[in-house]
C-alpha cells in the first residue's frame, strides 16, 4: 500500500524544466557562417535538486541558459517551465545570475538592489536588503558604485540580486568562475544553503571539482548535446575502479609487473590494478611471500577522468 | 507600471550621473558666453535677438540631449550586457522600451525647466523685464521633444548609436522643413520628385508643427488649434513609434 503511494508521487514529482530536442542556430545576416549553438538537447531538471551542467567551453551551457531564461529563442526544439507556465510567470519565479555578469555601473549596491526590487513590484526596506547584502559580505560595500566592484564582488551581488524575488529556480551560469579558492567556497556554501531553502538550482561549470562538490545530478554537455546524465555516484559506478595496494617487506616484485603499475618508494611498494577480480589474489600472495599489506584502497575514477573520456568518445 | 518607472528612474539617475551631461553643461555655458560677445552688436534689436537666441539655443540643447543620449541608452543596455538582469526578470519588452523612454523625458522636462529657469533671470537681469508671452515656447517644446526621445528610442532599435544620432538629427531638419518639401516639386516642376517628396512628407514626423519662435519672439498670435495640434500629433506619433519599437525588441535576441 505505501509502496503504491510513493509510486504515485514518483510519477506527480514535478519537473521544473523539462527541455526537448533543443536546437539554437546562430545566424545573422552579416555572419557568413552559421554556428551551432545546440544541437538537440534534452534535459530535465527536478524540483528541489541541485543540477550541474558540465562540459568543455564552446559546449553550448550558455546557450541553454538563455534560451531557458527567455534572452535567447530556440530555433527548434521545446522548453517547459515549471510544468507550463507563460513567459512572464516563468520569469516571475526564476532568477538568473549571467556569465561573468556586468550591473549598472552609476549605481551602489544597494541601490541596484532597490532597483531590481521594483522590477517585481517589491519595494523593500534598506534594513531588508542590508541582510541581504550582509550574507554575501557585502554590507561594508553597500554604499560604493558597482563600478568599483571586483569580480568576485560582481558575482556575489549578482547571486543576491536572483534572490530578489524569492524564486523556486535559479539558473546559474558559471558562478563559481573569477572567484578566488575562499570566494568559491562561501559561493558553493551559499548555493548549497538556497537550496536547503527549497530552492532549485540550475548551475553550469567547466570546472569538474565544483560540480562534484555540491551537485546532485550532473549532465555533461558536448558540442550542443547531452553526452551523460545522473547521480554522480551512478555515473561513476559503471565505470571500473582500480585498486591502490600498499605494502612493504618484500624484495622480489618483479612478477607483480603483470598485475599493473609498480612504484617503489623507499621500503614502501604501490600497486595501482585495474584488476579487481584477482585481487584477492594478489593479496594472498604478497602475504604468502613475505610482504605486509599497509594499505587496501579501491579508487572510484574521478569525475575529471570519466569527463575526459566522455568528450573522446 | 511600477517596472516602468523604476525603468524610467535608473536611466535618468544613469544620464544624471553620465559624464556626457556636464560636457553638454560646458558646451551651453560656453554658448551663454559667446551670446554676451555678439548681443552688443545690434543696437536696438536687442531684446529680440535675445529673446530669439535664448528661444533657439534651448531648442539646439535639447536636441543635442536626444542626439548623444538618447540614442545611447537603449544601446549600451545591450552593449553592457546589463538587459540580460532585466529581461530575465518578469520585464516586458513594452516596459523596456517605455521606461527607457520615460527616463530620457524625464531629463528632457529637467533640463527644460533648468533652462527657462535661467532664461527668465537672464532676461530679467538684461532686458529688466520679464517676458512671459516666451513660456509658450516650453509648452511646444515639451511636445516637440515628447516625440523627438520617440524617434531617437525607434531608430536606436535597429542601429547604432551614430547611425540613429545622424538619423534622428536627419528626421529633425527635414522634419522641422517638412512643409516646404511640398513647394519644392512645384517651384522646380520636376515631377519624380514628388513620389519622394509625398512619401517624406507622410511618413517623417512634421517637426513644423511646434515652431512658434517667431510668434514668441514676435508676439504674434498662437491659435488655440496649434496648441492641440502639437499635443494630438505628438502624442499620436509617438504611441506609434513606441508601439512598433517594442515589437522590434520582442523579436531581439541577446547573444
Ligand atoms: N553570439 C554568438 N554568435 C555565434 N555563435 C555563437 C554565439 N554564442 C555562442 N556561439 C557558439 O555556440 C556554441 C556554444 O557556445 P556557448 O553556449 O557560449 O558555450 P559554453 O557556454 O558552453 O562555453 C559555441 O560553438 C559558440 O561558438
Ligand atoms: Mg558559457
Amino acid at each position: 500500500m505505501s509502496n503504491l503511494w510513493q509510486e504515485d508521487c514518483r510519477g506527480l514529482e514535478m519537473k521544473v524544466i523539462e527541455i526537448k530536442n533543443l536546437v539554437k542556430i546562430y545566424a545573422s545576416p552579416f555572419m557568413r557562417k552559421k554556428s551551432i549553438g545546440l544541437n538537440g538537447l534534452n534535459m530535465e531538471v527536478e524540483e528541489g535538486e541541485i543540477f550541474g551542467l558540465l562540459g568543455p567551453n564552446g559546449a553550448g551551457k550558455t546557450t541553454a541558459l538563455k534560451i531557458i531564461t527567455h534572452l535567447l529563442k530556440p530555433s527548434g526544439g521545446s522548453v517547459t517551465l515549471f510544468g507550463g507556465v507563460g513567459s512572464l510567470e516563468a520569469r516571475k519565479r526564476m532568477g538568473f545570475l549571467p556569465e561573468n555578469p556586468t550591473f549598472y555601473r552609476h549605481l551602489t549596491g544597494m541601490e541596484l538592489l532597490q532597483f531590481y526590487s521594483r522590477l517585481y513590484g517589491k519595494n523593500p526596506t534598506r534594513k531588508e536588503l542590508e541582510e541581504k547584502l550582509k550574507v554575501v559580505g557585502l554590507k561594508d560595500s553597500q554604499d560604493r558604485r558597482i563600478s568599483g566592484y571586483s569580480k568576485g564582488m560582481l558575482q556575489r551581488i549578482g547571486l543576491i540580486q536572483t534572490l530578489i524575488g524569492d524564486p523556486d529556480l535559479l539558473v546559474l551560469d558559471e558562478p563559481l568562475s573569477g572567484l578566488d579558492p575562499v570566494g568559491r567556497r562561501e559561493m558553493k556554501d551559499l548555493i548549497r544553503k538556497v537550496n536547503m531553502e527549497g530552492k532549485t538550482v540550475l548551475f553550469s561549470s567547466h570546472i569538474l571539482s565544483d560540480v562534484e562538490a555540491i551537485c546532485n545530478r550532473v549532465g555533461i554537455i558536448v558540442d550542443g548535446k547531452m553526452k551523460k546524465v545522473g547521480h554522480i555516484g551512478e555515473i561513476l559506478k559503471s565505470e571500473i575502479r582500480y585498486i591502490d595496494i600498499e605494502f612493504e617487506g618484500m624484495e622480489e616484485i618483479d612478477w607483480l609487473n603483470e598485475y599493473g603499475d609498480l612504484k617503489k618508494e623507499g621500503k614502501v611498494i604501490y600497486l595501482r590494478t585495474k584488476d579487481t577480480e584477482k585481487k584477492d589474489k594478489v593479496l594472498k600472495e604478497i602475504s604468502r611471500r613475505g610482504g605486509r599489506i599497509i594499505s587496501v584502497v579501491p579508487q572510484r575514477q574521478s569525475l575529471e577522468e570519466h569527463f575526459i573520456r566522455t568528450l573522446n568518445e | 507600471m511600477s517596472r516602468v518607472f523604476a525603468i524610467a528612474s535608473n536611466t535618468f539617475r544613469e544620464s544624471i550621473r553620465d559624464k556626457i551631461l556636464l560636457s553638454l553643461a560646458v558646451l551651453g555655458f560656453l554658448l551663454i558666453a559667446a551670446s554676451k560677445v555678439f548681443v552688443p552688436i545690434s543696437i536696438g534689436q536687442q531684446a529680440k535677438v535675445i529673446k530669439d537666441f535664448g528661444v533657439g539655443l534651448i531648442e539646439i540643447f535639447s536636441l543635442l540631449i536626444v542626439v548623444l543620449i538618447g540614442t545611447r541608452i537603449l544601446y549600451q543596455e545591450i552593449e553592457r550586457k546589463t538587459i540580460y538582469s532585466i529581461i530575465s526578470k518578469p520585464v516586458t519588452e513594452l516596459d523596456f522600451v517605455l521606461g527607457k523612454f520615460l527616463g530620457l523625458y524625464y531629463l528632457i522636462i529637467v533640463i527644460q525647466l533648468i533652462l527657462f529657469s535661467i532664461f527668465i533671470l537672464f532676461m530679467k537681469f538684461y532686458l529688466g523685464t520679464i517676458d512671459w508671452f516666451l513660456l509658450n515656447a516650453l509648452y511646444f517644446y515639451l511636445f516637440e521633444f515628447l516625440l523627438l526621445d520617440a524617434v531617437a528610442v525607434f531608430l536606436s532599435c535597429f542601429t547604432t548609436p551614430i547611425t540613429a544620432g545622424i538619423l534622428t538629427l536627419l528626421v529633425f531638419f527635414v522634419g522641422q522643413l517638412s512643409h516646404y518639401l511640398k513647394d519644392l516639386v512645384v517651384v522646380t516642376g520636376v515631377s519624380e520628385l514628388s513620389v519622394l517628396v509625398n512619401f517624406l512628407y507622410f511618413a517623417l514626423p512634421n517637426f513644423s508643427v511646434f515652431n512658434v519662435k517667431a510668434n514668441v519672439v514676435y508676439h504674434l498670435p498662437i491659435s488655440v488649434n496649434s496648441y492641440f495640434l502639437a499635443f494630438s500629433y505628438s502624442i499620436l506619433y509617438t504611441l506609434i513609434l513606441l508601439i512598433i519599437s517594442s515589437l522590434l525588441y520582442s523579436l531581439k535576441e541577446y547573444q
